[in-house]
């Protein structure tokens, strides 16, 4: 990342291929946690470890919000993505010309800007449609 | 555990007065209360109050404006289910025989709120809410998975039109104004698929409830209106939430509240419960076991939950029409539901009412099932 570029919250994400979430794993019970949580929040067990989750999920509902949120101008595309490894994250999602979505499109996570503050850029993670094909 | 009955029930005037402070608010509510089974404001021995934005000694506040002083007052926060909380704490009190008499309180003043013309986001840490969490996009994702299994947006809009028709019937109500469906769909879109008349209003208000003891009750009233069944309860971490139109927390709380009151969900004669956005009402008919699982949508399109059907939900007009001061539902609609009871409800009147129940969900926390806290009260005359 820049120099005027912060995470919106520590240790959330790298920047990796593309960019990628990371989860806590606990070691006992094997339950995946993100963003990652200090203990298991299911089987109390002590030990995590930290995982990096695929990169790619399932669309599993999205909104367009037309009112402005704390940071976001209208229009804004907001959505939870099913993992592979069982995890379903709330992002934004990349706001697409037509604002167009599809429950259960196969979506990739990517580090993007998300708001400026203070002369910062603060910076998360967002989720894109994959466009395996384009028709027309 | 003692029998415990609602003796009197009071609301303030709903709607948005920036101008007036949440003792006032209360205080118009608690007057309504008292007056409703002429009980003397000091044989009132404890009171809970509940409230979310700027509360401090809020119970206190507003008694004070009714001449009542030098009790155990306790002031609770549970989000939407504050109200229900209030009312339980209440319940717990004389049931469990440490008090005779008591009063249960809810307000709030949404208009000078800190979200006051705002979508409600979660806590300011809370990182979910920073990356454009709301209820209204949490209850658009919910719609849009509601419409893979065949909701559509004019079954919602239907929810919305239901509940501005009974607003009508209801004097008390911040909105009397009947929609049709085109205008409840084209009204300015908030999270699609929610409209603007899908969102229940920014509302101030407060309500009150005056709980006691059977055999006190018969002293001040030949209408008792007795508490069957009372359950509350917080929600799981979000992983138990597969499916965010079904709440498990809030399926958990009703099963509760059936076994205790010994009622089964068919015998329930309306029912008073969390319709912040029109959709929602859908789901909570299958989480009460109105209906069987997936089958919230047939039962909508019946009518079975008008005015008129087999159990209606909402008569007040519901959040929707009615309002939202968002401590103080959880008591409004336990008001509603005995006014029912008690044949008391005009042109809303339940006919033969015997069994009602009133329900609050509420809270959107990071990690956790979105409805963070249930409660149920099931009542009977």
């Amino acid at each position: 990342m820049s120099e005027d570029a912060v995470p919106v919250k520590e240790g959330l994400f790298d920047e990796i291929g593309g960019g990628r979430l990371l989860a806590g794993r606990c070691k006992a019970c094997g339950r995946i946690f993100f963003p990652k949580v200090p203990f298991c929040f299911d089987c109390l067990a002590k030990d995590m470890e930290e995982v990096a989750l695929s990169r790619r999920g399932k669309l599993y509902s999205y909104s367009i919000g037309r009112m402005a949120s704390t940071h976001f101008p209208p229009p804004y595309a907001v959505g939870l993505v099913d993992l592979p490894e069982g995890v379903r994250v709330f992002a934004p999602l990349m706001t697409t010309a037509d604002l167009t979505y599809r429950i259960g499109a196969e979506m990739e996570v990517y580090i993007d800007e998300l708001w400026k503050e203070d002369g910062k850029r603060i910076m998360g993670y967002k989720f894109k449609p994959v466009l395996v094909r384009r028709l027309q | 555990m003692r029998e415990v009955a609602v003796i009197g029930v009071g609301q303030s005037e709903f709607g948005k007065f920036p101008w007036k402070s949440a003792a006032i608010m209360g205080s118009e509510a608690v007057k309504a209360a008292l007056a409703d089974c002429a009980i003397p404001p000091r044989a009132i021995q404890v009171a809970y109050c509940a409230r979310q934005y700027d509360a401090n000694c809020t119970s206190q506040q507003i008694l004070k404006e009714v001449g009542i002083r030098g009790i155990e007052m306790i002031n609770v926060e549970n989000a939407c289910a504050g109200g229900s909380t209030s009312f339980r704490g209440v319940w717990k009190e004389i049931a469990d025989g440490r008090y005779d008499v008591g009063i249960a309180m809810g307000v709030e003043s949404m208009t000078t709120s800190p979200i006051a013309g705002k979508l409600i986001s979660p806590e300011k840490d809370d990182l979910e809410g920073h990356v454009g969490m709301t209820m209204p996009a949490m209850f658009g994702m919910v719609a849009r998975r509601q419409m893979e299994a065949g909701a559509t947006l004019e079954d919602f809009a239907r929810v919305s039109v239901k509940n501005h028709h009974n607003g009508c019937l209801n004097p008390q109500a911040q909105y009397k104004k009947e929609f049709t469906v085109e205008e409840i769909l084209n009204s300015r879109m908030i999270c699609d698929p929610i409209t603007l008349l899908m969102c229940c209003p920014n509302t101030d208000g407060a309500a009150a409830a005056i709980l006691c003891s059977m055999d006190v009750a018969r002293r001040y009233t030949t209408q008792p209106i007795r508490v069957l069944g009372s359950a509350l309860c917080s929600a799981d971490y979000k992983y138990a939430q597969e499916d965010i139109c079904s709440s498990p927390v809030g399926v958990k709380v009703a099963k509760m509240a059936y076994e205790m009151a010994g009622v089964d969900p068919k015998d329930i004669d309306l029912v008073e419960m969390h319709d912040a956005f029109a959709n929602e009402e859908i789901l909570r008919y299958e989480d009460l076991l109105l209906c069987k699982p997936g089958e919230g949508i047939d039962l909508l399109r019946s009518g079975a939950t008008a005015i008129g059907g087999r159990v209606p939900v909402n008569p007040s007009g519901g959040l929707l029409a009615l309002g939202h001061p968002l401590s103080a539902s959880g008591i409004r609609t336990v008001c509603e539901v005995v006014l029912h009871l008690r044949g008391q409800a005009g042109a809303r009147q339940t006919p033969n009412a015997k069994v009602g129940l009133a329900q609050m969900l509420g809270g959107l926390v990071t990690n956790l099932e979105h409805g963070a806290v249930a409660g149920i009260h099931i009542l009977a005359r």
